[in-house]
């Protein structure tokens, strides 16, 4: 409870515009810490080390040979080592090589979306930790104001101007303003809950927030962001990485039934006595030899490369769509949210002038204090829907800007697909 | 008896030149019925000597034996009190109009220009006029539209206290009434040394909206003369002197007029001067809507007596409850003037003595006892602005006086001859009349 405490005045401090830290500090804290983004790079770490092992050569194979081992008297055989060597021919080394490489490609760009869905999923957090901590000190005055009203209440009812009734109202309205902040500050809780899970670091002590709400992000280009989208979404420069890919698989595959020449060679000490009566003594020998590719040309492993090749080609035109499908209601969220925005951007001052107008008529006395307390009510109202749209314009923008990855705590292998199924 | 009195009235008239009596000193004409019989030659009221606190005269000019006089109803903005300036229809440039003054037997021709955006007509209330100059749109004569004239012409019969107004109803509670003052041929059998005319209106007003509401019922800025209290000025009157003052009203209310420390006769009504059997001594009048009375006194007692409308409602300036954090007995520095008004011309001295209340004005358990605040915030020192409505008519009035003066409420202030002489050098060294 006491920390739910320690949450509300960090961030409360953060809403009243103290230092505190700010989005890139946190960005930096995840992009160093993000479980993620380890395993992302472990990934292409792993991959990297097949690409490597993929241009490895077979090693020799040094050995005894001896045929025609015969003893007693013959002391017949021949006995000697032998030197054997596989050699791969037909670039296959290189394709399985360049294979692996196009694999690491792929990794490569799945760990730079995964930064980039990370950097976003902090963004979101963030604004969401600072909607809540506004919505906290917005809940906070509608309670000073709600008390305010009760006792204004029963000044009322002691010169006549209210009946017990209302004072029950005003009681009333002091608890539904408690109940109001008690839940603000739980959602502060929580907001704060995600963003330390995102930045990596559950055990981050709150603290305040730089930043504000208003007057929200720099205009997005709307109107050619989808064709952006298309360009530069590192989700599907991944999946272009895996089409990459698949073709240095199926150029390998094809490579695979080129045979490899197999050497062989040695020398021996020949103890077959000749005509001459003496052995023959030292002789070498050598073979050389491919495989046919008659019955196994790897028509299977073609088959299965040429089909992931289709399939990773079909990867990239259904996450094309899919990013289209994905972008249509965020850029809707957005461009209602800039609207509506821009709306409260005009009112809220027009609130603001009322209720300092009035506020001014009751010391002159030439207003009652109900009429305040009633502007004053109903320009939190409009600051509480101010907060809420200006967080959704936040988040809309903070999500198109990140090219709709927003998954920080996905695994990254899969991360940039599945957010788009 | 009766005509050597008349003549003697006449002859003191001409000798004093005819023109404002104000300040002069002959014996008083004895009250009717219990005062004694006169021992010297009454003053007269046949000149035009009518005094108009904030309000001006119509000028006229002659035209081979007319009075012919320029009327203009237009829109203009009235100051009611320091810092409330209201949009209101008016004649040449207030509202109500200015006084057009005549004596019974003149003819007048008025030259009636319309500066309104909408359509008018003239109504002379209570005069008997020829019909077709009796200013009902449509029923006497054609509308004067936006930019038109007309011009009324007719003889005076009558004497007495009447007015001017626009005959459309809203029209009339947007300020379209003036007074009309005919002096008798022959001379009143009483004669007045100050004779004022004092006409009542009302208007409702949003605290930040300078245009009233014509339509509603209920009204919370009162004037005399176009002026709320502590800005309405107080009439001068020397020990002694014998006053008239008449009061006009025209708007939605009947209001209870009293003065304080004196009885007064009623001597006259909107039908003219009552013959002495009809006069009827109160020190309350009711001035019913659309009436006009004579009030007349002899101002014995020395003092600062208060004139207003009785109607509790009627005695401040735009009633609000108080209630708030202002009388929750924590605030000691602020008060009221402490908004808008703090800036006004002549506020900002009370906004800096705070406005708050005096050590010990409001009990330590006030917000306890029931029934608490009542007045303590809108009357009294939160209320004052001495400052502001400062003038020669003010002066030597007691600190904070102006806290206890607000809606419709002027003052009457009786002084000994020194004081008065001093006053009287004040106006004219400030040009006159307020
Ligand atoms: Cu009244």
């Amino acid at each position: 409870m006491s920390r739910v405490i320690v949450i509300a005045a960090a961030l409360s401090a953060a809403c009243a515009g103290q230092a505190g830290l700010t989005l890139a500090q946190l960005q930096q804290m995840a992009l160093a810490r993000n479980p993620t983004l380890q395993q992302a790079q472990d990934a292409a770490a792993a991959a990297a080390g097949e690409a490597r092992q993929a241009g490895m050569w077979p090693n020799p194979t040094v050995g005894y040979q001896g045929e025609q081992i015969r003893g007693g008297a013959f002391q017949g055989g021949e006995q000697g080592a032998f030197v054997q060597q596989t050699i791969p021919l037909g670039g296959k080394l290189q394709a399985a090589q360049a294979a692996a490489r196009a694999r690491e490609q792929g990794r490569r760009a799945e760990l730079a979306a995964q930064r980039q869905a990370v950097r976003t999923a902090v963004a979101l957090a963030y604004y969401d930790a600072l909607a809540a901590a506004r919505a906290l000190t917005l809940r906070g005055q509608g309670l000073t104001l709600a008390e305010d009203a009760a006792t204004t209440t029963a000044q009322m009812a002691n010169v006549g101007q209210a009946d017990q009734p209302d004072e029950a109202r005003a009681a009333i309205a002091v608890e539904t303003a408690q109940a109001a902040q008690a839940a603000a500050r739980a959602a502060v809780h929580a907001a704060w809950a995600r963003l330390a899970a995102v930045v990596g670091d559950p055990g981050l002590i709150p603290q305040p927030l730089a930043g504000h709400l208003a007057p929200g992000p720099a205009a997005l280009d709307t109107a050619g962001y989808v064709e952006r989208l298309l360009t530069q979404s590192p989700a599907l420069a991944a999946a272009r990485s895996g089409v990459a890919a698949a073709e240095a698989e199926l150029a390998a595959a094809r490579k695979r039934p080129i045979p490899d020449l197999e050497l062989r060679g040695g020398v021996e000490d020949n103890r077959e006595l000749q005509a001459n009566g003496r052995a023959a003594g030292a002789q070498a020998f050598a073979s050389a030899g491919v495989a046919l590719p008659l019955f196994n040309r790897n028509q299977g492993g073609v088959a299965a490369a040429v089909a992931r090749l289709a399939g990773a080609r079909a990867e990239v035109t259904r996450l094309r769509l899919a990013l289209r499908a994905e972008a249509a209601p965020v850029l809707a969220r957005y461009r209602a949210a800039a609207q509506a925005a821009a709306a409260y951007a005009r009112m809220l001052p027009q609130a603001e002038r009322a209720e300092h107008m009035l506020d001014m008529d009751y010391w002159d006395m030439t207003a009652g204090y109900p009429e305040v307390l009633a502007a004053r009510r109903r320009r939190l109202a409009l600051q509480r829907a101010q907060a809420r749209t200006l967080r959704e314009l936040w988040r809309s923008d903070a999500t198109l800007r990140g090219m709709l990855l927003t998954a920080g705590l996905r695994p990254a292998e899969d991360g940039m697909t599945q957010g788009m199924r | 008896m009766q005509d050597r009195r008349r003549f003697l009235q006449h002859a003191a008239a001409l000798g004093a030149g005819g023109l404002s009596l104000r300040g002069q000193t002959q014996a008083r004409r004895a009250m009717p019925a219990d005062q004694p019989a006169p021992t010297a030659p009454p003053a007269t009221t046949t000149g035009p000597g009518v005094q108009t606190p904030d309000l001006k005269k119509l000028p006229w000019t002659d035209d081979g034996g007319v009075k012919v006089f320029q009327l203009v109803a237009e829109p203009v903005r009235q100051e009611l009190i320091p810092g409330k300036t209201l949009d209101l229809w008016g004649f040449n440039g207030s509202a109500p109009g200015p006084l057009i003054e005549a004596n019974q037997g003149d003819r007048l021709r008025i030259v009636f220009d319309n500066h309104l955006p909408e359509p008018i007509a003239i109504h002379w209330h209570g005069l008997e006029v020829p019909n077709a100059m009796d200013g009902v749109m449509s029923l006497t004569q054609p509308p004067v539209l936006p930019g038109g004239r007309f011009v009324y012409e007719f003889t005076l019969r009558q004497e007495g206290t009447y007015f001017y107004h626009s005959h459309m109803a809203m029209q009339e509670m947007m300020g379209l009434i003036g007074p009309l003052i005919l002096h008798p041929s022959r001379p009143y059998s009483t004669a007045v040394d100050q004779d004022y005319v004092i006409v009542l209106q009302e208007y409702a007003a949003r605290p930040n909206n300078p245009v009233p509401d014509s339509m509603a019922m209920e009204f919370n800025w009162l004037t005399m003369n176009g002026k709320s209290g502590p800005a309405t000025t107080p009439l001068i009157i020397r020990h002694n002197q014998r006053v008239k003052i008449r009061l006009i009203n025209l708007g939605m209310d009947a209001h209870p007029i009293h003065l304080h420390g004196f009885q007064f006769w009623i001597t006259g009504t909107e039908g003219g001067r009552q013959p002495e059997s009809n006069w009827i001594r109160r020190n309350t009048v009711l001035v019913g809507v659309a009436q006009a009375f004579d009030l007349e006194f002899h101002a014995t007692h020395l003092g600062e007596w208060m004139l207003h409308c009785h109607l509790p409602h009627h005695m401040m300036n735009h009633m609000v409850s108080p209630v708030g954090p202002l009388t929750r007995g924590t605030m000691t520095g602020a008060g009221r003037g402490a908004g808008k008004m703090a800036g006004m011309p002549g506020m900002a001295g009370a906004a800096m003595h705070g406005m708050a209340l005096p050590p010990g004005w409001i009990a330590p358990n006030a917000n306890r006892v029931p029934g608490f605040p009542q007045d303590a915030y809108m009357e009294g020192p939160m209320a004052a602005m001495d400052a502001a409505v400062a003038k020669p008519e003010t002066y030597g009035l007691p600190p904070g006086w102006s806290g206890a003066v607000q809606g419709m409420m002027t003052l009457v202030r009786v002084l000994e001859p020194a004081m008065f002489d001093h006053i009287e050098r004040l106006r004219a060294a400030a040009g006159g009349q307020s």
